[in-house]
């Protein structure tokens, strides 16, 4: 499918050395993994879940960084709500989908601005710095360049469900499911093929030491960054222990 | 120089046919077509050369290859990587990068050159292709033809001696071929070998030194540069080539500027369809306002609809278009000009158009288009979702009859087919699936995006006697395409798009 042309530049302004995404990734999962509902380590889980949302929106997609927020201050309101008003079945869904949301839109905001911002080029001069083998970064780069194939090829079958009415699989999940997942199944093989081949034959896995011409650095703002993450996520573990709820 | 001696090979495990008892000889810097139906051996034939076969292929391999008295088999394929590089035939699909720079020095890094002389390849290609405006861009929003020169950069930056290019222009407008065919005769002036395996022969006649033609595996004629010009259309059917001659004619009628075409009209007022008498409303399909954007205005949780106002900020401004029901209406422009955008909208995949389409009095627009048009998609493998052919004829039925579903398929010749899973078929007998689907579902607007690409001469008629034949049952039929036969062969109207304005060809 064709699109236009449009003029966009992968690394936004704020130009983050990728081993600062990386340890920002790294801080903010110990922090994902620890659980608390109250009390100043909720503070400071707040705080860290805001910094990538905040990067989000410097980089100007701030419509993406305010849906996000009204998500995550929506779902914060409901479970609230939800404990208090509603019991039952229907309090147990609520409080479940509210405590997903929670769980798992940071983290997938995280990672979606460290990878969208991130030319493959530069991660893999950053696994070369820090010594990673060739072998580990290029599987991990092979998985970066795949993320948005995979999208397309979703839009497409999507698309294609859509056009047919069957978007909810007529009524069956596991329909729904499967018909979304064999088109995509086959396109990835297929895909997947031709890039191997596309690569291997422009050398890819030579036994030689791989160039990097990326410009990667660290700058005051990575510092910055990794510092504010770095105390945090300190602060954070030493209440959560202090407190004793720790939840692992 | 490219030397195979008596090379016979099968591929293990695909029905998919090899080669038998094949010798060539190509010296340095000499241009060679690969040319012959689908399925006869011309992209194995470039395997054999840039080292996919055996390294990557597998299979039973006779016979010797040899590029500059090196055997292929005995190396390795990251030291063929500075000897022969290959443009592959989906620009999707052949980049590793997800930005233009990174894709064209992607090549050097991985063999380890050094980082000044890098970077000074980089310039001399970006210098010798003239891909400057291609620079610091994402990969993921070029079009296909700008996808499909970074994949010729990326592959001049090894500085290979030969160039091996399998079907590069398949998925091509014709602006894009005829800056393919300026980048080949590049690399023809700096002396280097290119091989190349097409079925699309317009660009290429006063590229190639020599034509080389197979069947099943074989070679069977050989032509120099002269006399393959020479060859008559009658000569070239006869071998199921594309005509030379006439495929460039076509292309000339077509896109010339604006002289014979007429620019649709610009404003329509509703009344005007409603006033048409009763028999000639009853008869025909009308398209209203069908305006759309990739640029959507600010939007914060719904996104706005695109009204004749927004005329400025769009990407596709129809206001209005009238067809006769059963007509063939060929839709050409280049990459990026708005056709699959087209398409799309018209069976209601773009939320925010408010196209509206007008057929037995029944007023369609959003969603609801859906019921009566049906596209059957460039890459057709996205729109199958059943195990069997028959079960994918049946979902589309808004009550599963067996009886009815066995008629449509034995109409579309794929009744033996019916228990088949369908990806266990073959392209042309997919697309079939899918339009078999699209009559169930009672689409009375099929619309097909690209459905010749990458196609031989046989399957491109065979596609065209297939539209003519809906055409017949009363469907409407809209079709993007860049292949000028095909729109010369059924189309009875032709528009073309260009900056999302539609202008009709006389």
């Amino acid at each position: 499918m064709e699109k236009a042309v449009k003029t966009k530049e992968i690394t936004g302004w704020l130009h983050l050395d990728p081993r600062t995404k990386l340890a920002m990734l790294v801080l903010f999962s110990v922090v994902v993994m620890i659980d608390v509902v109250d009390g100043p380590a909720y503070a400071i889980r707040v705080v860290m879940t805001f910094i990538p949302v905040f990067l989000v929106c410097l980089e100007g997609r701030v419509h993406i960084g305010a849906r996000f927020t009204l998500l995550y201050v929506f779902a914060t309101w409901l479970m609230q709500f939800t404990q208090k008003n509603i019991h039952g079945v229907a309090g147990m869904l609520l409080l479940f989908v509210c405590y997903m949301i929670m769980q798992f839109a940071p983290t997938i905001i995280t990672v979606w601005y460290c990878i969208s911002t991130t030319k493959i080029s530069e991660f893999m001069a950053a696994m070369s710095r820090i010594r990673v083998p060739q072998g580990i970064a290029i599987s991990i780069a092979v998985m970066m360049r795949f993320f948005p194939t995979l999208g397309e090829e979703y839009r497409s079958i999507r698309d294609a469900m859509r056009m047919r009415g069957i978007s909810f699989g007529r009524g069956k999940v596991t329909k729904m499911v499967e018909y979304r997942l064999i088109p995509l199944l086959f396109s990835t093989i297929n895909i997947g093929d031709e890039l191997s081949q596309a690569a291997v034959t422009r050398g890819l896995g030579a036994p030689v030491e791989r160039t990097n011409i990326s410009e990667i650095g660290f700058h005051a703002r990575d510092f910055l960054i990794v510092l504010v993450m770095l105390i945090l996520t300190i602060l954070y573990v030493y209440f959560t222990v202090e407190g004793g709820n720790v939840i692992l | 120089m490219i030397e195979i001696k008596n090379v016979t090979f099968h591929y293990a495990g695909l029905e998919q046919a090899g080669l038998s008892d094949i010798s060539l000889t190509v010296p340095d810097g000499e241009c060679v077509l690969l040319c012959g139906a689908s399925g006869c051996g011309k992209t194995t034939i470039t395997r054999l050369i840039n080292g996919l076969i055996p390294h990557f292929y597998k299979g039973e391999l006779t016979g010797e290859v040899t590029v500059n008295g090196k055997a292929i088999d005995k190396q390795e394929m990251y030291s063929l990587a500075g000897l022969v590089g290959s443009v592959f035939q989906n620009p999707r699909s052949q980049f590793f990068s997800v930005d233009t720079d990174g894709e064209i020095t992607f090549g050097p890094e991985n063999i380890g050159l050094p980082k000044g002389e890098i970077l000074s390849r980089k310039e001399n290609v970006i210098n010798d292709l003239n891909l400057r405006n291609l620079m610091s861009r994402s990969l993921f929003d070029l079009s296909g033809g700008e996808k499909q020169k970074i994949a010729c950069g990326s592959v001049a930056a090894l500085f290979p001696e030969i160039i091996i290019l399998d079907e590069p222009s398949s998925n091509l407008d014709w602006d894009s071929i005829r800056d393919l065919s300026e980048m080949m005769k590049v690399w023809k002036s700096q002396g280097k070998t290119v091989i190349i395996s097409e079925h699309r022969l317009w660009y290429l006649k006063d590229i190639i030194d020599r034509a080389i033609y197979l069947e099943k595996g074989r070679i069977v004629k050989e032509w120099d540069r002269k006399t393959f010009g020479l060859l008559t259309e009658e000569e070239l059917a006869s071998y199921e080539l594309r005509p030379v001659n006439l495929e460039e004619k076509y292309i000339r009628e077509f896109s010339e500027d604006d002289k014979d075409s007429i620019q649709i009209e610009t404003i329509v007022s509703k009344s005007r369809i409603a006033d048409q008498d009763a028999e000639k409303r009853s008869d025909r399909v009308f398209l209203h306002n069908f305006y759309f954007t990739y640029k959507p205005k600010k939007y914060f949780l719904f996104k706005k609809k695109i009204t004749p106002e927004d005329d400025a900020i769009c990407n596709l401004r129809i206001p209005y278009l009238e067809t006769v029901k059963g007509e063939i209406i060929g839709i050409i422009g280049k990459n990026g000009s708005g056709k699959s955008t087209f398409l799309r909208c018209l069976c209601g995949l773009e939320k925010i158009c408010i196209g509206t389409v007008i057929v037995n009095d029944k007023v369609l627009s959003g969603k609801r288009l859906t019921e009566i048009s049906y596209m059957v998609m460039q890459d057709v493998n996205h729109q199958l979702f059943t195990d069997s052919v028959l079960s994918e004829v049946l979902l589309s039925m808004e009550g599963p009859d067996e009886k009815k579903a066995e008629e449509i398929l034995k109409n579309l010749d794929l009744l033996e087919y019916k228990d088949k899973h369908p990806m266990a078929l073959s392209g042309g007998q997919k697309q079939r699936v899918a339009i078999a689907s699209a009559i169930a579902a009672k689409a009375d607007i099929l619309l097909f995006d690209e459905p010749t690409s990458g196609l031989d001469y046989r399957h491109m008629k065979e596609v065209s006697t297939l539209l003519r034949r809906l055409a017949d049952m009363g469907k409407t039929i809209f079709v993007a395409t860049h292949d000028p036969e095909l729109c010369a062969q059924c189309c009875d109207r032709i528009i073309r798009i260009s900056e999302g304005r539609a202008m009709e060809i006389a």
